[in-house]
This record gives structure tokens, C-alpha cells and sequence, in this order.
């Protein structure tokens, strides 16, 4: 806004102008930098005083007249400014349209990413839609590098602004109350090449449970409600009976997400070891 | 002499105010537009800006009642003149002299 406050002092006069232009503009600078006045507000009063200095120079019987045309003059130029600062806010304040639907038709058998809506609806019931972001479920053309591809995805009301709850691949939509969002959920075990992730712990993470002495088949049928993938391993033992559960890997109370590998120590008799 | 007398006059007659809180911030000693700007705020609650202060001060200078002294980078300090001092006298205990007056009347007039 600096030249707002320039054209501000050319209401003053040349001589006046190069005795004191510096000083005011500094002046002026120093009192905007500490938030005292505006651009706006210091270049009204330097056009204010620089009128009123112009005005001293003109001769008694001539100044009706001059009053009248610097008037003239004040007015176009405060609306001149107006406009321009009006435009600037304009431009700065369009909003952006985002688009929002289901995925058009492709004809030649594959859509562009630009066709594809901003916000893509998915069903998230018998009778509702939510709506994605599409970064999470396409990548730009030309790049297969999408760091949300694939991860658990927000899903927005119709007004795109509206949390209302996750979707991803594997367990399709959950909502709000059921997945809190932990944006940087920290997985305590496995998955080395994914320490850190976007997804929601509660959805989709589990802790191994208490299986000690329980049967296999009551193990099996317990870990794999869980979706977790089982390995089982005969170990000589004595007790519990054969046949039980004498220990896991990861132990009790660990983190796992779903579909990780869970190591099951079943108890089998020494004798069939040996043997 | 004479001249500048009338100047001086006219000069403070034209924009009393003003001119009294800026010959009154200098009275302390030397300052720059921004501490000009802070005292008189601070002392008469009254908010001047650039253009106002640079019209003030340059009709004062003009006048002889302030002098500029060397600028300190972006800075530029004025100070009052022995002249200055002695029109803000007059004017303070002019000004006094009607307060006095003024006061003592509302007194009277109150019952």
C-alpha cells in the first residue's frame, strides 16, 4: 500500500513535498509497522493536510474556486481508490467451486483425473451418500505417487465440510462415533515400512487377547473374527493339556491391525515330539 | 522581526491546538515524529496523525518556534527553539488566565 500513501503526498506541494516527503513517509511507515494507523487511514489525512497546504498558496478571491475543483478532485479520487482496493478483496476472496458427485461415464474406457469430482460420492448406507476427497482415491494422471491413495479416507456430508465418518477399502464406511480419527496414530508393532499412519486406531488395530489355556478351536475361531491371519506352532509341553494355547506372539495386550499375523503356541504332548 | 512575529501568531492562532500539544511534547526536549505522536497521545489523549504533525511542524518551523536537528537513520528529531519556549509561555498562561476565569464562574453559577 505503499503507493497509496505516495499518490496521497502529491496533494501536497512540490516545495513542501521535498523539505518534509521523507519524514512523513517514514512517519507514516513507523506508525503502520506498530499497528497505530492504516494505509488506508494515513494516506486520508496526508490527502487531507496536503489539500489544505495547497489551498494556503492560493490567493484569498481565488480560493471558492479552488475549494471546489480539489473537491471535485478528492471525491473521484477516493472512489478511484476504493474500487481498487474493492478489487484486490475481490480476488482475493473468490471462493473456490468444488466440484462433488459420482464418477461420470468413461468412454474410452478411463476417466482423467480432471474428470473425476473433487469430492466422489460413495454410499455409506442403503439410502445416503458421503463424500471422499479424491486424492485418497485416485492419483493424478502421470503419477502413481499419492501418499493418501489407499489410506482411510474422510468421508464429508453433502455440504463437503461436514466430518461425518471414514471409509477405506477393507472395512467400507464407519462413522464418526465409531472411529475417532487419530492423525498421527502410532502402530507399537510390525509394519516396519509403515511406522506412522493416517488410519484410525480403533477401526482398524486390535489387542491380542488373553488366549492362554484356551482350545485351538476356540482360538482359531476367536483370532479370525478379528481378522487376523493365524500361524500355528506345536510345542512340547506339559501344561496346559495338549491341544491348549500356551502362548502367542505378539503377547497378550499388543497392537496388531487387522490382517497381521498372529503366532499361536499350541501344546502338544512330549512323547509326539519325540517321537 | 516584525514579520515573523506575525507569523508566529497567526501561525499558532490558525491551529491552536495543535501547535500548544506539539510545542508542549517539545518542552521535555527533542523528539521524532513517532515519540511526538506517542507523548501527546499519552499526555492529551489526542491521536495525531503524519500528515497532521508534518503540517504542524512545518508551519511551526516556518515560524522559527522549532528547528530540525540532524536525522538518525529513518529518524528525524526536532526540538524547540528559545522562541518556541517563550510563545508557549504566553499562550499556556493566557490560556490559564481564561481557565481561572472560566472556573470561578461555573463556581458562582453552581448552587
Amino acid at each position: 500500500m505503499n503507493w497509496l500513501l505516495g499518490v496521497a503526498l502529491h496533494c501536497y506541494p512540490p516545495s513542501w513535498r521535498e523539505r518534509y516527503g521523507n519524514e512523513v513517509l517514514d512517519l507514516a511507515n513507523e506508525l503502520i509497522e506498530h499497528g497505530d494507523t492504516t494505509a488506508v487511514g494515513a494516506s486520508m489525512g496526508l490527502a487531507i493536510g496536503g489539500t489544505a497546504a495547497r489551498l494556503r498558496q492560493v490567493p484569498q478571491h481565488h480560493r471558492a474556486v479552488a475549494v471546489i475543483t480539489v473537491s471535485i478532485v478528492t471525491v473521484a479520487l477516493s472512489v478511484s481508490i476504493f474500487l481498487r482496493v474493492d478489487s484486490r478483496v475481490d480476488t482475493v476472496q473468490t471462493p473456490v467451486i468444488e466440484t462433488s458427485g459420482g464418477l461420470p461415464y468413461a468412454q474410452s474406457g478411463r476417466l482423467t483425473y480432471s474428470e473425476i469430482p473433487q469430492y466422489i460420492a460413495v454410499d455409506i448406507s442403503a439410502h445416503r451418500v458421503g463424500y471422499v476427497p479424491r486424492p485418497y482415491l485416485y492419483a493424478p494422471d502421470h503419477s502413481s505417487n499419492s501418499t493418501l491413495l489407499g489410506t482411510v479416507a474422510p468421508v464429508y456430508a453433502k455440504n463437503l465440510r461436514t466430518l461425518i465418518g471414514y471409509w477405506s477399502a477393507n472395512v467400507g464406511f464407519s462413522t464418526q462415533e465409531t472411529s475417532v480419527l487419530e492423525p498421527d496414530c502410532q502402530v507399537p508393532y510390525g509394519v516396519a515400512a509403515r511406522s506412522r499412519s493416517s488410519m484410525p486406531c480403533d477401526l482398524s488395530s486390535i489387542h491380542v487377547p488373553d488366549l492362554f489355556g484356551m482350545s485351538t478351536p476356540e482360538a482359531v475361531g476367536l483370532l479370525s473374527g478379528l481378522g487376523m491371519q493365524l500361524h500355528l506352532v506345536d510345542v512340547p509341553t506339559l501344561f496346559p493339556e495338549s491341544g491348549h494355547v500356551v502362548s502367542t506372539s505378539p503377547i497378550r495386550g499388543a497392537t496388531l491391525i487387522t490382517g497381521q499375523v498372529i503366532t499361536i503356541d499350541i501344546g502338544v504332548p512330549l512323547r509326539s515330539m519325540s517321537a | 522581526m516584525s514579520n515573523t512575529w506575525r507569523v508566529t501568531s497567526e501561525g499558532i492562532r490558525g491551529s491552536s491546538d495543535r501547535s500548544i500539544l506539539v510545542l508542549t511534547s517539545l518542552a521535555e526536549g527533542p523528539k521524532h515524529g513517532y515519540a511526538l505522536v506517542k507523548d501527546i497521545e499519552s499526555f492529551a489523549g489526542i491521536k495525531m496523525g503524519p500528515g497532521t504533525l508534518y503540517g504542524t511542524l512545518a508551519k511551526l518551523e516556518e515560524a522559527g518556534l522549532v528547528e530540525a536537528l540532524p536525522s538518525d537513520e529513518r529518524r528525524h528529531p526536532y526540538r524547540i527553539t528559545p522562541r518556541g519556549l517563550e510563545q508557549l509561555r504566553h499562550r499556556l498562561l493566557a490560556s490559564e488566565r481564561v481557565a481561572r476565569l472560566g472556573l470561578a464562574r461555573i463556581e458562582r453559577m453552581t448552587p
